[in-house]
């Protein structure tokens, strides 16, 4: 049995690695939550429903996690890497509508590169 | 009156005890990313470890016998020795999880920064498993665990439509899921599975029924404990759930950071409400911090026969005190590595579920053994189901590596 499961595994991985396009799903998919998640978290705290220290936290988490995936983006996919950059920009300004407007251009782009053959 | 009392801290205890990092990672994700279609999971899962949970804590009471006991006396040494090693290896990678989930959480509730928060609540962990005696230990963190009810709350506010709920919990829910999402779909089932069913609960619950000294006559504390309690804990994690489905999904969340999932608390209730969600997280995480450097130093302690249990003062059982110190040392070590804690709770989740199989096999057999347990054998029912659990976790288990590599984790 863990004989069967060692092959399975190894083709598994063998698979996901050549696709490179399944590195791509999931760069868009994370990008798209993280800013999601900002915006949530700045029109939160500016209707006084949030916590100095938590928002902090939060945003420091998050424009940690953009600018590293601006990185790894820039390395393959120069079109993601300036949408989560501008991502990154907003978080900074604490602009929720630049945010959701990014947000939405990556979810887009997410189901497009879903329904794509 | 006081068996009364000794059977509703049980129950509580074990609510508040049950959940842990990620259960709440995953059950969010599954809200945000798929609505109520996964709650079946939850249920499946809850009957689960209900029946296993059960089961364990017979056997404790009756025969005397930890899972670990049981594991060498049943798979033999080699193949126990192969159990034990990777049980080992998941608590440590789990607890290493849970310290990150704590150290997260702490950041977020005070500022302090995520490494000082590891670091300083591995010390007090330490110093609490140290000095506290077991009950004191099981007790307080379940009870304070309680706080994790303003999920609940949260949910029953939502007012979701429990018409869509109640067809969530059913598995033909899964029917309506789109060609291209099945693979992460069954990967979340495989992992929601793994996080209800983590291999730890089950060696703590049942080397805590020895803790206890529980005996035939605590078989009924031991049922309703694990009927109720865990049923109502893993309702918590259902709750965490449904708010993911009403508030994350339509704003496009996935919940990537554990941090996220106390935002449920904030929506409707503001300040009070995130304090409270977070504060619930952080008991509820903490507890299964100690409960995972407690359960590899009982399965280490349990195989090789040492000198175990919390009963005893730290220099009495020298080796198994410095079995559970290493574990949360090597946990620390790992959290402070520069790895994501979300990418941590992965591994946990998918790796425990590989080792479940060689868990559950020889206390299933043990449970059915005349000469260990005379008359409190399982009866046909209780084996009908804990077969087809077994049958249902050994192909989690075939496929749960598989699943993680093809959808990266959940994600694509």
């Amino acid at each position: 049995v863990y004989k069967a499961i060692l092959c399975f595994c190894c083709s598994a991985a063998i698979s996901a690695a050549s696709a490179a396009d399944a590195s791509r799903l999931a760069l868009l998919q994370t990008a798209r939550s993280v800013a999601a998640e900002a915006a949530a978290t700045i029109d939160l705290e500016q209707r006084g429903q949030l916590s100095q220290t938590f928002v902090r936290g939060e945003l420091d988490d998050a424009s940690d996690e953009l600018r590293s995936l601006a990185d790894e983006a820039l390395k393959s996919q120069p079109d993601l890497a300036r949408s989560i950059d501008e991502a990154a920009r907003a978080l900074a300004a604490k602009d929720v509508a630049m945010l959701r407007a990014v947000t939405t251009r990556l979810h887009t782009l997410e189901q497009r590169d879903v329904a794509a053959p | 009156m006081s068996q009364l009392l000794e059977i509703a801290l049980g129950i509580m205890t074990a609510v508040g005890g049950f959940v842990e990092v990620g259960e709440l990672v995953f059950a969010a994700q599954a809200g945000s990313r798929f609505g109520f279609t996964l709650i079946w999971v939850f249920v499946i899962g809850t009957a689960a470890i209900v029946l296993f949970g059960e089961m364990s804590g017979r056997v404790a009471a009756v025969a005397k016998q930890p899972v670990f006991n049981l594991m060498r006396q049943r798979l033999g040494f080699a193949l126990g020795l192969c159990t034990l090693i990777a049980s080992v290896l998941v608590n440590t990678i789990t607890c290493a999880a849970e310290i990150g989930g704590t150290s997260i959480v702490l950041k977020l509730l005070t500022g302090v920064p995520y490494s000082a928060a590891a670091v300083l609540s591995t010390l007090i962990f330490s110093a609490v498993v140290w000095f506290l005696p077991f009950k004191w230990i099981e007790r307080s963190f379940g009870l304070l665990g309680l706080v994790m009810i303003t999920f609940a709350v949260v949910t029953a506010t939502l007012d979701p439509d429990w018409s869509d709920v109640a067809k969530g919990a059913l598995p033909s829910s899964a029917l309506g899921i789109a060609k291209a999402d099945v693979p992460s779909y069954a990967f979340f089932v495989v992992a929601i599975l793994s996080a209800v069913l983590y291999p730890y609960e089950l060696y703590f619950y049942s080397s805590g029924g020895i803790e206890d000294r529980w005996t035939a006559k605590d078989l009924v504390v031991n049922r309703l404990t694990a009927v109720i309690g865990f049923t109502l804990g893993s309702a918590l994690a259902v709750a965490v759930l449904i708010n993911a489905a009403i508030l994350f999904q339509p704003l496009l969340i996935n919940p990537d950071i554990v941090g996220t999932v106390a935002l449920q608390g904030a929506i409707p209730f503001g300040k009070t409400g995130l304090l409270l969600a977070l504060l619930g997280m952080l008991f509820a995480i903490a507890g299964a911090v100690i409960e995972t450097a407690l359960s590899s130093a009982y399965s280490v302690g349990q195989f090789f026969g040492w000198q175990w249990g919390r009963y005893k003062p730290p220099r009495e059982a020298p080796r198994f005190t410095i079995a559970w110190l290493a574990t949360l040392a090597i946990a620390l070590l790992i959290a402070l590595s520069g790895v994501s804690p979300l990418d941590i709770v992965e591994w946990a989740v998918v790796l425990s579920i590989v080792v479940l199989p060689l868990t559950y096999l020889p206390l299933i057999l043990i449970a059915n053994d005349h000469k260990y347990m005379g008359k409190h054998v399982n009866g046909r029912v209780t084996n009908a189901f804990s077969w087809i659990f077994y049958v249902m976790l050994s192909i989690a288990a075939v496929a749960a590596l598989p699943l993680y590599f093809i959808t990266s984790g959940g994600k694509l």
